[in-house]
């Protein structure tokens, strides 16, 4: 396969101008923007205002990582002008990070939509015909960052979906790529063997640091996880408990040593298996692993959904006949044959690993085929009502 | 299921009175038994006798535990079985 070479050295597998709102009040401008250059994909932000503490930190973290992932030629950053994202700022260390392209405008000083809409067309389309230039290099399985997911799960995501999904991980991992395993709420209960598994006494300590970490924050916040985790649908599916739930989840991430833990958004400075401090709400799990570098990503689901994402190619699998055959528009592989005896999960694998490689070398997902942009970054320490 | 397991997913929708064969993952049969009630498609039938409180195994790892007896056979489910990583009980 061939990738896009970065100023990083990196290797994309899209090649997209980026137009990045940095707060909500910034959205709409954005996606007239995108939706008027072809070649430029709106990000659109469901906070960037009214942040505070580690909320405008990781908020801010991933604006500026989202520009680094290899997937983006240059980036438009759209703002509103007032919001606690500052987006000069952003653009300044933006630029001190990385040398790609990079434009900033406010809805603020632009003086309305309209010349918002009006400049920031132009500023997208001359950042596209920039990015028809991107050279392309040969890439392999070594230069990819790899997303996982999981999302209305049921029994047959531990059965078939995530083992298979596991093989393709543990693939990428042996040629010298990079894994991320995310959700950590769905990491509770297989604490011990993850952290079994930790190629340091430091990442050992990191494992059992989030998964405790989170446990006490349900405990002093009084929240029984229950209420949300196993999920309505993940019960109906078959799943009775969080712990069933995740001992069938962090198969997606193969067998492999886990070599770091990075927070929410964070770009991993180790290749191999690595684990991302991400919450169990699909859109911002997927979204942080984004942030955080993922070229392409692998959601498994056992109920199905329709989620994408702006940057990466989110391939979808199930190990559900049934649901694959009621949803087929929005599965791109089909795992069912490991629960129904009619094919082994390594031969499986290796049919996914075929389809992925196809995906790096442009094969549109169903996602993409949609235009399914799915994102929200995730936030915390909301304090501007009581919540009574 | 693996070998250390407590419980098996049906791969069928099950109704009470069915026989049922458990098969390891790597395809050996290794049980069979009748259903005590109707179970439905990938939900779980209880393989042995189990007592209230006791630690239920799937995966060979623990996935929660029982809140009443099951018995071989039966449905094993949210009715029966629990969490035991609440967060609030910790």
């Amino acid at each position: 396969m061939r990738g896009y070479l970065r100023p990083d050295g990196s290797k994309g597998i899209r090649n997209h101008v980026m137009v990045l709102s940095t707060s909500g009040c910034a959205n709409m401008v954005a996606r007239r923007i995108a939706e008027a250059v072809p070649g430029a994909v709106a990000v659109e932000n469901s906070k960037g205002c009214g942040q505070v503490g580690t909320g405008i930190q990781i908020m801010r973290r991933c604006l500026a990582n989202l520009t680094l992932n290899p997937n983006v030629f240059g980036t438009l950053i759209v703002g509103l002008g007032c919001e606690s994202t500052k987006p000069y700022e952003l653009a300044e260390t933006v630029r001190a990070m990385s040398a790609k392209p990079l434009e900033v405008m406010t809805i603020q000083d632009c003086g309305g939509s309209e010349r918002a809409i009006e400049r920031g067309t132009a500023l997208a389309r001359e950042l596209v015909s920039q990015a028809q230039g991107a050279q392309m290099v040969e890439m392999g399985l070594s230069d990819l960052v790899l997303g996982t997911n999981c999302g209305g799960s049921d029994a047959t995501s531990g059965l078939a979906a995530n083992p298979v999904c596991g093989v393709v991980a543990d693939a990428v991992v042996s040629a010298g790529g990079t894994v991320m395993l995310g959700e950590t709420t769905e990491l509770i209960g297989t604490e011990d063997i993850l952290a079994a598994r930790a190629a340091t006494p430091a990442v050992r300590d990191d494992i059992y640091r989030i998964v405790h970490g989170l446990e006490d924050a349900f405990a002093q916040a009084k929240v029984d996880v229950r209420g949300a985790n196993p999920s309505p649908g993940n019960m109906k599916g078959g799943l009775s408990t969080l712990e069933e739930k995740a001992l069938g989840g962090i198969s997606k991430g193969g067998t492999s040593a886990i070599r770091q833990v990075v927070s929410y958004g964070t770009r991993p400075t180790e290749t191999g298996l690595v684990i991302m401090d991400t919450p169990g709400y699909d859109i911002e799990s997927v979204s942080g692993m984004a942030a955080g570098g993922a070229q392409a990503l692998i959601f498994t689901t056992g109920r199905g959904t329709p989620i994408g994402n702006p940057l990466m190619p989110v391939i979808k699998i199930t190990g559900n006949c049934e649901t694959y055959e009621r949803m087929g528009d929005n599965f791109d592989f089909d795992a069912s044959g490991a629960v129904e005896g009619s094919a082994t999960i390594a031969d499986l694998g290796e049919g996914l690993l075929g389809l992925l490689e196809r995906v790096c070398a442009g094969e549109q997902t169903r996602a993409e085929r949609y235009g399914f942009n799915d994102f929200s970054i995730f936030h915390n320490q909301e304090v501007w009502c009581t919540c009574i | 299921m693996a070998a250390a397991d407590d419980v098996a997913t049906v791969i069928e929708a099950v109704c009470v009175g069915d026989e049922v064969a458990v098969e390891t993952k790597a395809g050996e049969a290794v049980d069979t038994l009748v259903s005590a009630h109707d179970i439905p498609r990938f939900h779980k039938i209880c393989l042995v006798d189990l007592d209230p409180g006791v630690k239920v195994h799937k995966y060979g790892e623990v996935i929660g535990a029982t809140t009443q007896a099951v018995r071989r056979g039966e449905y094993l489910h949210v009715h029966n079985v629990e969490s035991i990583k609440t967060g609030v009980s910790r």
